[in-house]
Formats: structure tokens, C-alpha cells, sequence
């Protein structure tokens, strides 16, 4: 019996699965791993304790390998060991449901989020100050990249939505896949950017901004005002710089939206699925919802729409589609 | 024929949320090193490279990531 105690041993677990993990372990190494490990069963109990902690934490991300072990994995996460014989008579078609379960999964809880620098959960909105001073209000399901240098200050914008105070400084700017807003040197701003499917907004909530997007288009944006970008073009907004904020106080204020947008706009907030059907989506909205109860905000949109929403099981998923 | 319903993805996107709140408590590139190497599969040498940092560090970030699953792994497993 070795006269280690649990904890040096979970530590030299640790060491070994480190190894075990790096994808360069030599012939030699997996033998006096394997030598460890067989020296004395308290050292093969700390190993499967280990890696077996591991693996259990990790388990759930199992059907998002990127390889051909997906698939495997994928059915592995979904089924459950006594209805896998039924489910695997599905054939191709069980395993093309695994990996829709992986892009619903990722919608849901994107994991973009997961490989960010910060980020927010469902419902979560979080303030946090930057080391150059700047503070930054994520909604909730964002998640950003932060890249601060001395010539330039750079957040990039994964999901969701930010409202940046920025004091003077370098140049300061947030990107998102469709462009960037930048606040110039020497120039402090508030302002508000929000990353949706196909296009960004932003809010010059104080001090002008500079627009660009992907491709090149350049312009400027006038405290007060907001615009939407995509790849190409940059558009001026009919909202007004605050409303397009209304989120930092827990309010969405849409004017000329469509449905689909709206509902966009309030999945963040909703734990469970919310899904609007095409026959829907197009509906134009206007007017102020409230996030932080998103039970009441469709039961606002549903007074004002010709609409019918639809909760099955406890809330799980919501249907909203045309009355 | 038989899709893995809607629940049972209900069920996945709920332990994945679980994972990120684990995760949540690492540091961010602690978190990046671990996922890149799980998620991925991807080799210290190829992480080195990809984020800019010496190997060394990246096995320092997967101890601390392991270390960390443990502590969780236990916590869960155990009583309070």
C-alpha cells in the first residue's frame, strides 16, 4: 500500500492525464503511465477518479466534437442506454436528429460563448470594467473578446448586445461580423451594439461614432442617432439612440420590427425554446416589452398581433404562429 | 422511424448550460486551452501556436482545468 496521501496522488493524476492529453505522449510514457497506474490500485483509483471527473464535467459539450467521433458521441449524449436499440433502428435519420440536437443546442446556449474572454447566461445582464477604464454592460447570451493594446483599444463582439462607456484614450472600437464602430482617439463615447443574424446595430448614445463595415463602407454616426449595418451597407435607423438601449433597463423598444426580430430580441431572456412560425415572422411590431418577464411581453404581443402563442410542458417551448 | 425529440435536445442544451457555469469560474484562457483540447482534440504544440502562448503554459492552464473538474467532480458526487 503506498504511503501517498489522496491528495499527492490526485495531483500526480492530474500530471498524468495533462500528459495523457497532449497529443505528443511518446511509446515510453504510455508505458510508465500504464506502469503507475498497475504499481498500486490506490494509484489506478486516483486515475479513474480524475480522469473520470473529466470526462463527467465535459461530458455534456460530447456532441459537439468537431470529428467523425460526433456522430458516436452525439448519440451517446442523446440516448439513453435502454431505449438505444429502438433509436438506432432510426438509422441515418437518428443520427441526423443528433446532430440537429447539437444545433439547437447551440443556438441555445451558443458556445461561441463558451471560448469567449467574458460572457452572460440566460436572463443575465452583467456590467465590467475593462484595465483601461472602460465599462461595459453585456445583455444577456452575449459574449465578447477583449483586446486592449496601447495603440488601440479592439471588443469583439460574438453574440448579443454591449453598451460601452469609453473614456478618452487610443481609438476604441467594437466589431461584429458585419463591421465595426469605432470612437476615435482622444475621444471618449457611450454607445450601444447589437449583433443579430443578419445585421448590427448601433446606438451613439453619446459623442459620434465612425461606421465601417466589412466591405469597406465608411460613416459617421451622430450622438442621438443609431443605424444598422450589414457586410456591405450602412442605413440610418429610425429609433432613436436610447430606445435602441432600452435593455440596459430591462425594457425592448421596437419600432417597425419584425416579429421574428422581436422574438430574437427575447429569446435571450427566455429559458426553453421560442420559436416563430414563417407565417409569423414577417408581422410588423411597435412598441415597448418587458425582458426580465417574457411571459408578459407575449402576452403583449399577442394582444396586439394576430398571432396565437402556444406553451407546451412547462414551458419548454413556445410556439408563436399566425392566429 | 424515431428523431430524438425535442425533449431529450431540452435536456442536452440544459447540461450544456451546466457545463458553462463550471466553466464560468476558470479563467478565460484556462477555459480556451481546456475546450480546444477537449472540443477539438487539438495537441499543446497546435494550441501553443494558436494562442500565442508557450506549451508549458498550456499544460499549466489543462492542469489547472483538470484540477478544477475534479474539485467540481466532487462536490456533485459527495453530500454536503
Amino acid at each position: 500500500m503506498s504511503a501517498a496521501s489522496a491528495t499527492v496522488l490526485q495531483q500526480q493524476a492530474i500530471e498524468w492525464l495533462v500528459e495523457w492529453r497532449s497529443g505528443a505522449m511518446t511509446d515510453r510514457q504510455r508505458k510508465a503511465l500504464d506502469h503507475w497506474r498497475q504499481a498500486d490500485p490506490s494509484h489506478e483509483a486516483a486515475w479513474a477518479q480524475v480522469s473520470g471527473a473529466l470526462e463527467r464535467v465535459l461530458q455534456p459539450l460530447a456532441p459537439h466534437k468537431a470529428s467523425h467521433a460526433a456522430a458516436d458521441a452525439a448519440l451517446g449524449a442523446l440516448l439513453k442506454p435502454d431505449r438505444r436499440r429502438r433509436r438506432m433502428a432510426g438509422g441515418t435519420l437518428a443520427l441526423a436528429g443528433a446532430a440537429l440536437g447539437g444545433l439547437v443546442a447551440h443556438r441555445f446556449t451558443p458556445l461561441p460563448g463558451l471560448l469567449a474572454d467574458a460572457h452572460t447566461a440566460t436572463g443575465e445582464r452583467r456590467s465590467l470594467e475593462l484595465a483601461d477604464g472602460s465599462r461595459l454592460l453585456l445583455d444577456a447570451r452575449s459574449a465578447i473578446d477583449i483586446d486592449l493594446g496601447a495603440d488601440s483599444r479592439r471588443v469583439h463582439l460574438r453574440q448579443g448586445a454591449l453598451i460601452a462607456q469609453v473614456p478618452a484614450g487610443s481609438p476604441f472600437t467594437v466589431q461584429t461580423r458585419h463591421g465595426r464602430a469605432q470612437v476615435p482617439a482622444a475621444q471618449g463615447a457611450r454607445f450601444m451594439v447589437r449583433l443579430q443574424e443578419e445585421r448590427t446595430q448601433v446606438a451613439a448614445l453619446a459623442q459620434d461614432l465612425v461606421l465601417h463595415t466589412r466591405l469597406g463602407a465608411q460613416s459617421p454616426l451622430q450622438a442621438g442617432a443609431s443605424a444598422w449595418l450589414d457586410g456591405a451597407a450602412i442605413a440610418e435607423a429610425l429609433a432613436r439612440a436610447e430606445a435602441a438601449a432600452a435593455w440596459q433597463s430591462g425594457m425592448l423598444a421596437v419600432d417597425d420590427w419584425p416579429l421574428d426580430a422581436v422574438v430574437e430580441a427575447l429569446r435571450p431572456y427566455r429559458p426553453g425554446l421560442l420559436r416563430v412560425a414563417p407565417a409569423a415572422a414577417r408581422l410588423r411590431v411597435l412598441g415597448s416589452f418587458a425582458l426580465d418577464d417574457t411571459d408578459r411581453a407575449l402576452q403583449a404581443l399577442a394582444n396586439s398581433l394576430p398571432i396565437r402563442v402556444t406553451r407546451y410542458r412547462g414551458g419548454w417551448l413556445t410556439l408563436i404562429d399566425a392566429a | 422511424m424515431h428523431l430524438p425529440s425535442e425533449e431529450e435536445r431540452y435536456a442536452i442544451v440544459q447540461a450544456l448550460q451546466a457545463v458553462d457555469r463550471v466553466l464560468q469560474s476558470l479563467p478565460p484562457a484556462t477555459r480556451r486551452v481546456l475546450l480546444l483540447n477537449q472540443l477539438h482534440d487539438m495537441p499543446y504544440r497546435e494550441i501553443a501556436l494558436r494562442l500565442g502562448i508557450a506549451e508549458i503554459t498550456v499544460r499549466r492552464h489543462m492542469a489547472r482545468a483538470i484540477a478544477a473538474c475534479c474539485a467540481l467532480d466532487c462536490a456533485t458526487a459527495l453530500p454536503p
